[in-house]
């Protein structure tokens, strides 16, 4: 009986805690979280230059790992994929590959870039966040001296 | 006889002059109170948007604030506390800050609710308001911060303000 009291007596003050005597007053808030899918990376990596290549070997490669890609998304429609492609095609003897690195996703490696969207990662779900982007540019000798620049476009999709 | 005139006319003299002074002064009790006043005026409704992805964090939504003011009186020490009616949105929290009138304290920015589960924590206290006062366009600040994986949408909570009580 004492114990059933004390209980009584314990549940009345824990609950008369939250007991004001008013008066009281209400604001209704009103919030709205708007759909977002951002993805974005951090910059554009240096110039890839070959300046050397071995006697003897078929060709030269260079490689950059000084970018990242970033990816964040509210909706979830499914999981998603980033595809990538170049402006234009690389000259001949050369190639261009990229390699987006994923926590949460699944990356397909090494991809030669073309003109064509190729799937770069996939099964992204909500965030992918300062993923390394390595790039590697190759040459072999019979592309001779040249120079140029790729616009590389990476799109994020419903898979 | 004549004396018996003479002491009828004192009673009337006299006596009529005693009922004369009770009506010159009369005697009433008056009573008189004044009752705890806690008196609160919220000024528009607030409305918060996320739109889009932290600059500085992921994870996390821009939290978005909103600052609308509130009229206050009151004649007793007291607080101002608030808490929620309903759950939030798992992962999602909404924090609501109150400038103190003059002779008060603000406790800051209090948070209603857990972020993980979304239920409200029951009332916080926000203002200290001292010991009695009145001041109008006291600000009030509604913040809302919410992780991506919150889902988009539109939602209504309302927030309950008790204001005195010790």
């Amino acid at each position: 009986m004492k114990k059933m009291l004390l209980c009584l007596l314990l549940a009345f003050f824990a609950f008369g805690k939250e007991s004001f005597a008013g008066p009281f007053y209400y604001v209704d808030v009103f919030y709205e979280i708007k759909p977002v899918t951002e993805f974005w990376v951090s910059g554009n990596p240096p110039p890839l230059i070959i300046d050397s290549m071995l006697p003897g070997d078929p060709s030269a490669e260079v490689s950059d790992e000084n970018t990242t890609w970033s990816f964040s998304s509210n909706e979830w429609t499914g999981y998603k994929k980033v595809t990538g492609k170049i402006d234009q095609s690389m000259p001949d003897h050369t190639y261009l590959k990229v390699n987006l690195e994923s926590y949460g996703g699944k990356s397909s490696g090494d991809v030669a870039l073309t003109t064509d969207p190729q799937n770069l990662v996939t099964n992204i779900e909500f965030i992918e966040e300062d993923c390394i982007i390595t790039y590697k540019f190759g040459a072999s000798p019979a592309a001779g001296t040249l120079s140029g620049t790729r616009i590389v476009t990476c799109t994020v999709a419903d898979m | 006889m004549k004396r018996l005139i003479l002491l009828l006319l004192s009673c009337l003299l006299f006596g009529g002059a005693g009922l004369a002074a009770a009506g010159n002064t009369a005697q009433q009790t008056v009573s008189f109170e004044v009752q705890n006043v806690n008196e609160l005026e919220f000024v528009g409704t607030p409305s918060l948007v996320l739109s889009s992805i932290s600059t500085t964090e992921i994870w996390m939504m821009e939290p978005d604030s909103e600052i609308l003011s509130y009229h206050i009186t009151f004649n007793n020490p007291g607080y101002i506390r608030a808490r929620l009616l309903s759950r939030m949105q798992e992962y999602s929290e909404l924090f609501v800050e109150m400038e103190a009138p003059p002779g008060g304290t603000s406790y800051g920015q209090k948070s209603l609710n857990d972020y993980a589960s979304g239920f409200p924590y029951g009332f916080q206290t926000l203002v200290n308001t001292g010991d009695y006062g009145k001041a109008r366009n006291l600000r009030i600040t509604f913040t809302l911060e919410a992780f991506v994986i919150v889902s988009p949408g539109s939602y209504t909570n309302t927030i309950e303000f008790v204001v005195g009580g010790i």
